[in-house]
């Protein structure tokens, strides 16, 4: 195992000296995990815990619109995805995250609708790693309105992107305006992003992200790029389910 | 999601197998099925049912005898809380109906069952500027992808099978009233053999310059783009092009210094509603809207309206699909004063005249309430003058005492004016002008609901309104994003016992063979079939059916909610369904004045409705 790489991120060090060890039985394999493991890991054989994946979390949600979660799973093999799910949520896949050429780390937001547990699931070989934590939360974060619509006019400000890259550690960050409104909230359609990818200079893909309606509003993406991909710059493309397309370059 | 916890690897892989399955055999929308759409009777892939919009099917099982035996086979609702009107035809193709609703939403619908396959809903912004209801007409579908317009002027491709986005394209600001409610419609364009999706836009009375586009199906880019103003300037290939006729705009007058006045470049003509297409000459039909401002005195040299007539609105444009020029006009109402517009549907169909001489030609009920009869291949003819008055072969007066013209000259192809019927101006210190009567008003003798033309009758089916307004002009300044009219209305009854009018009419003599009398204005599109049947619906919300030749009503179904939709038939596995989309709304209950006392009777609604003559009433019957 090689050693995991969260503590490069602000903050890092302290998260992974608080990180708790992550579900527990009961916890660990129940839930919704049989069931989602069928549906939304292409029912693998087999799974397994492991120390070299680790998933940050709050113990309890203080706003079920923003709850702050990191997966990583730079403490294994090779991983070609990562899958995160939402044991009781009504949209219990969050994100698909295909690293690609950058480092299986991710760090995002999402809403929560009921207290249970959240999981990252990483693919390495033939093999599935899975690791979680329960998060205790009041609920509705899928159901209320986004903030934005508090506004006058929700389009003003969508789709503006605001990103950084610090070279030295390879730490992407990217925030995008966008509601990503599931549908639940009364009266506003399911408006939400649906992919975003990473570029390099000549346009080849970096990593790429399937984005469901759990990603909370206003996302905040942190990726961990290798050195050389890290000296950028870094072109990022997203679209939604409406077929707004959003697109940005970012250098150090 | 709901599968078992016993075998769940086992369903997980019978969604697989199913889900792939369903995607080989999917059928793709080829340019053959779209050019041969108006006479094959197990689908529905246009607006209008075919390029020439006739809106004809020859299917007979539904006919005057079996009519009665007519009962709802399902009903769909559209759901959440946006009731508004449902004006939109639906599409049919391989067992799947392709439906618009209210607020740029979409729905395809298993065509046997009713069954939700999918559905998409626009993210509208709040600031959308519809002038007539948050309404949808119908889509477009082609090889994978159905396209429909969304109401912050913007164009979607779906996947037919899935409903995820392909492509969206925003081709104008919707906070200055750009907008988008016709049905899309694809064309193939002979010379390059380019298929093409050709849309408008809406937003006349907001002081836009009405522009029609042609579209790359596949990718969504501009091919080109033709505004309906003169003088103004369209695109072709991504760079300006021509500009369209004369690029002095001779037709719009001018200030003291020369320059073109405000109405000019807020001039409007709009083609809102869907574009026929003649495949023999390779011509785009499409009507183009009211000029903008409403008011004519904007639009006259100094009180001069009969040398400037606001070309190219209020008339039925002909645009050659290579390279987006229009090579033909006529003008239905020169200097428009009334918003007569001429958006109305141009239905393609063979002619023959009193004297016996066949014509391939054009037939259009104006808002104005003349009924035209114009000669395609005239209007299409490329390297004449644009403007050809004289392509005029027939014109008739299909509702009552019309008040503003006395005909239309069949020689100069212009009406012939009641002099006081352009609403004049306020006098010096008023803010308004005299008011005076005016048939038929604004809403129009017939509106947008389309017309049907049955060959085997050889009449029209004109869904007609009886009614009046009082007209005033008022002071006008453009203010971008705020109604651009410089006139005030309220539409009136004209009779006690009905407004709308459905009439029956012979092209050749303007003989109206028969009419049917509805208490409420008609809104509904209408079909005619090869059963001797004409079918609408009305806005206290029946469907209904009568016999073509007689105008008897057969057969009526109360839907729930009003009807302002076109309806459609088609035919699978030997039966023939008839198909329409119930909801109030529209332009009347916002605009029509004293009809809100007979609109606010009306429940909002949003479904479609599908009706069939169950199996064993059907082997009764024959």
């Amino acid at each position: 195992m090689t050693a995991i790489l969260s503590h490069k991120l602000p903050g890092g060090g302290a998260g992974l000296a608080a990180f708790g060890g992550g579900l527990t039985p009961p916890d660990l394999d129940r839930g919704m995990w049989d069931l989602h493991r069928a549906d939304l890991l292409g029912a693998p054989d087999a799974w397994r815990g492991d120390p070299g994946l680790r998933l940050l979390a709050p113990a309890n949600a203080e706003d079920a619109r923003h709850v702050p979660i990191l997966a990583d799973a730079t403490g294994l093999g090779p991983v070609d995805r990562m899958v995160v799910t939402i044991d009781y949520s009504p949209f219990p896949l969050a994100l698909v995250f295909h690293p690609g050429r950058a480092l299986p780390l991710l760090g995002f937001g999402v809403k929560y609708e009921i207290a249970g547990p959240i999981r990252a699931s990483a693919r390495t070989g033939a093999e599935w790693i899975m690791g979680g934590a329960f998060i205790d939360a009041m609920g509705g974060g899928c159901s209320a309105p986004a903030a934005t619509h508090a506004r006058p006019d929700w389009q003003d400000g969508f789709g503006e992107m605001r990103a950084r890259l610090w070279p030295d550690t390879g730490r992407l960050r990217v925030g995008i305006r966008h509601p990503m409104d599931t549908g639940l909230a009364d009266g506003i359609p399911a408006h939400h992003l649906t992919d975003l990818t990473l570029t390099d200079a000549q346009g080849g893909e970096i990593a790429r992200l399937e984005i469901h309606e759990p990603l909370e509003e206003n996302p905040v993406l942190t990726f961990l790029l290798p050195r050389d991909l890290a000296q950028g710059p870094v072109g990022i493309t997203a679209r939604d389910t409406s077929g707004f397309r959003f697109s940005g370059k970012v250098a150090p | 999601m709901r599968k078992s916890f016993t075998i769940p690897s086992v369903s997980a892989l019978a969604l697989l197998v199913a889900g792939g399955l369903s995607a080989a055999v999917a059928k793709d929308v080829t340019w053959e099925d779209i050019l041969n759409d108006h006479e094959t009777t197990s689908d529905v892939l246009m607006y209008g049912m075919g390029n020439n919009a006739q809106r004809y099917s020859s299917l007979n099982q539904i006919n005057t005898e079996t009519v009665r035996h007519l009962r709802p086979a399902w009903a769909f609702s559209f759901g959440d809380e946006k009731q508004r009107g449902q004006e939109t035809q639906a599409i049919v193709h391989d067992g799947t109906i392709y439906i618009t609703g209210s607020y740029s939403r979409m729905w395809a619908l298993d065509a046997k069952t009713g069954e939700r396959k999918w559905k998409f809903e626009a993210r509208l912004p709040d600031d959308i500027r519809p002038c007539c209801d948050v309404i949808n007409r119908g889509a477009a579908i082609y090889g994978d992808k159905v396209f429909f317009g969304a109401l912050d002027a913007s164009v979607y491709a779906l996947n037919k099978e899935t409903g995820k986005v392909e492509w969206r394209e925003k081709f104008a600001d919707h906070k200055v009233g750009y907008t988008l409610t016709g049905a899309p419609t694809i064309i193939k364009d002979a010379q390059s053999g380019k298929v093409m999706l050709i849309h408008g836009s809406s937003g006349d009375e907001f002081g836009v310059i009405g522009r029609l586009y042609a579209r790359d199906p596949d990718t969504g880019e501009e091919l080109w783009m033709r505004p309906f103003v003169e003088g103004h300037k369209g695109t072709l290939a991504g760079a300006e092009s021509t500009p369209t006729g004369n690029p002095d705009a001779p037709s719009w007058p001018v200030n003291p210094d020369g320059s073109k006045v405000e109405a000019w470049s807020h001039g409007g003509g709009a083609p809102w509603q869907s574009a026929a297409f003649d495949v023999a000459t390779n011509t785009i039909v499409v009507g183009t809207g009211n000029p903008a401002p409403w008011n004519t005195w904007a639009r006259s040299q100094d009180g001069n309206f009969k040398d400037y007539d606001s070309l190219y609105t209020s008339g039925q444009a002909y645009v050659n699909p290579t390279n987006g020029e229009v090579v033909g006009f006529y003008q239905h109402t020169p200097n428009d004063a009334w918003d007569f517009s001429g958006n109305n549907e141009i239905i393609l169909f063979d002619y023959t005249d009193k004297d016996g001489n066949t014509h391939r030609a054009g037939a259009h009920a104006d808002r104005n309430g003349f009924f035209y009869v114009t000669d395609t291949d005239k209007l299409a003819e490329r390297g004449t003058e644009i403007n050809k008055p004289t392509a005029l072969l027939n014109a008739f007066p299909f509702v009552d005492q019309i008040t503003w013209a006395k005909g239309i000259d069949l020689e100069t192809g212009r009406p012939i004016e009641v002099e006081g019927q352009r609403p004049p101006l306020p006098e010096e210190g008023e803010t308004k002008g005299a008011t005076i009567q005016v048939t038929p008003p604004f809403l129009g003798g017939k509106n947008w609901n389309p017309m049907a033309y049955s060959k085997d009758t050889g009449l029209f089916y004109v869904p007609a309104n009886n009614w009046t307004e009082d007209y005033w002009t008022e002071n006008v300044t453009y203010q971008a994003g705020a109604a651009y009219l410089g006139q005030g209305f309220r539409i009136k009854r004209l009779y006690d016992d009905h407004i709308g009018t459905l009439r029956a009419f012979d092209p050749a003599t303007g003989e109206k063979v028969w009419e049917h009398k509805e208490e409420f204005p008609l809104w509904a599109g209408t079909l005619a079939t090869g059963g001797n049947l004409v079918f609408t619906g009305t806005s206290d919300g029946y469907v209904k059916a009568f016999n073509a030749q007689t105008g008897e009503e057969l057969w009526k179904f109360q839907t729930g909610s009003g009807i302002v939709s076109s309806p459609i038939t088609w035919e699978m596995d030997g039966k023939q369904y008839l198909g329409i989309a119930s909801g109030y709304g529209g332009a009347v209950p916002l605009w029509g004045g004293d009809m809100a006392q007979l609109t606010t009777q009306v429940s909002q609604g949003g479904s479609f409705w599908v009706f069939e003559i169950p199996n064993e009433l059907l082997a009764s019957a024959q």
